[in-house]
């Protein structure tokens, strides 16, 4: 039966009203804001490399003075794909032609030719390197990066008793980078999802920075998913910051402990490949416990870092098989989707078209106590079964 | 949400309760404008950038009555957020 929608998101089916979904449409821009490509350490090995980003290709390559560039993968000649091309000098060759590109864009040489034309620069984006991840800037106007939105440092990246990033990727098809989101305010799909009993749930969002803030336990019924595997069952208190449209970071305290500094950093961000595909990356750094070795302490991250894919696997096995909503159907015990989704609006329209409701703070703390109580009795049932919540 | 103005600074807050344990602050003006927050220096996203006065004030609502428990009103088509 053809149903008629009206201007609350409801239709008629027979005598019954039923709840239609809005999935809008893909933006057809890209966020505006600093995005982590990945790890210099990798961009600094090997030859060029080739980042499928932003609807385009881009080429990351080291010259020999060891400067990290992002330009455009097309050579403006004759299309030729500079990724494929040898770094020469510090300019980027490109295997077509050979001609010749620096880090700022412009062409340096065409061995073959008496000169260069004029307008011979193709676009280099606008980079820096931080706690050793290298980011890029997007923005569909063109404009350089404002001071206030730069990405924050992590004093502790590199500082005596930390490890080094262990990092990962993986890529999401057939969803917009909204989806992964949205997990900012999702408390109960921490449960469902990532095997995580939140105690405590509040949001709060201001200017460019959306956060969370969220106490909870591991699941018993599913501790191999812990986070902190040296004390199983212990609470963790996270402390996560979006810095901008895609990069998150996590300070963590693990093992019960909630006070002092946090003893593991965990960085969660993305880019978008297209308006439907994006790369999800993460990455974690531990402050390796007294006694402990290093290559104990660089296990431990690991150990972090594979419980926290299992959980983001679960998240793209749901996104792969979802619909996209623009108007989800809340209860009280939900997070603040819309207001989450006002402020990441705001890297979708032009500067001079963000609007206070977008940027203005905003606070949210969800009553975890029904929640709580209904998970407890969950997880206590399936101990009992001996059953496990992990999907195989 | 209720409009209520902080007893420090006067400002305006839309505040809203679902239940005894939550609470949904919507500013309404730039945070530079609150005296505690400005004097704390904490960056976004700081868990300690809040203010106590303006909790109280909350807290007192509660108790007077002044905010009463509310549920959710989702927002309908024109309003919702987009990215297209």
């Amino acid at each position: 039966m053809r149903s008629k929608e009206n201007a609350v998101g409801a239709a008629v089916h027979g005598d019954e009203q039923v709840r239609v979904i809005d999935s809008g449409a893909p933006p057809e821009r890209f966020a505006r804001g600093w995005h982590c490509l990945g790890l210099v350490r990798d961009f600094k090995s090997g030859g060029p490399h080739q980042i499928s980003a932003f609807g385009t290709e881009l080429v990351v390559f080291t010259g020999e003075d060891g400067n990290v560039n992002v330009l455009n993968a097309f050579c403006p000649h004759m299309g030729g794909n500079l990724a494929h091309g040898q770094v020469k000098g510090n300019a980027i060759a490109c295997p077509f032609h050979d001609w010749r590109w620096g880090g700022n864009g412009k062409c340096v040489d065409i061995p073959y030719a008496r000169r260069v034309p004029p307008l011979a620069r193709t676009r280099a984006w606008v980079t820096r390197q931080i706690a050793g991840q290298l980011f890029v800037w997007n923005d569909p106007q063109g404009s350089q990066p404002p001071a206030e939105v730069e990405i924050p440092g992590i004093p502790e990246y590199g500082a005596d008793g930390w490890t080094d990033w262990t990092w990962h990727t993986l890529e999401v098809e057939g969803s917009h980078c909204r989806e992964i989101v949205d997990n900012v305010v999702d408390m109960a799909h921490f449960f469902y999802v990532h095997y995580a009993l939140p105690t405590y749930f509040k949001n709060h969002f201001e200017g460019h920075v959306a956060s969370q803030v969220m106490h909870a336990t591991p699941r018993p019924d599913a501790l191999e998913t812990s986070l902190d595997p040296t004390n199983i069952g212990a609470g963790t208190r996270s402390d996560a910051s979006y810095f901008g449209p895609s990069y998150m970071i996590d300070k963590l305290w693990t093992g019960g402990r909630f006070e002092g500094g946090p003893n593991v950093y965990l960085i969660n961000c993305h880019y978008p490949i297209s308006s439907t595909s994006f790369k999800l990356q993460y990455g974690v750094i531990v402050k390796k416990p007294e006694g402990v070795s290093d290559a104990e302490g660089e296990e431990m991250a690991k150990m972090i870092a594979d419980g926290q894919k299992i959980g983001f696997e679960q998240d793209i096995q749901i996104w792969k098989n979802k619909a996209p909503i623009d108007n989800p159907l809340l209860s009280e015990e939900d997070g603040p989707v819309y207001q989450l989704r006002r402020w990441y609006e705001q890297f979708y329209v032009d500067i001079e078209d963000v609007t206070p409701e977008m940027v203005n703070r905003f606070e949210f703390e969800i009553d975890t106590t029904r929640a709580v109580n209904s998970w407890n009795e969950e997880v206590s049932a399936n101990l009992a079964a001996g059953r496990s919540p992990i999907r195989a | 949400m209720k409009p209520l103005n902080c007893d420090l600074c006067g400002q305006q807050v839309l505040v809203e309760k679902f239940s005894a344990v939550h609470t949904s602050i919507q500013w309404t003006n730039k945070t530079d404008n609150c005296p505690t927050i400005r004097a704390a220096g904490l960056g976004l996203g700081d868990p300690g950038r809040s203010c106590a006065a303006l909790q109280n004030r909350i807290e007192r609502a509660v108790l007077d009555s002044e905010i009463l428990e509310s549920t959710i009103e989702l927002p309908s088509h024109a309003d919702l957020p987009r990215l297209h």
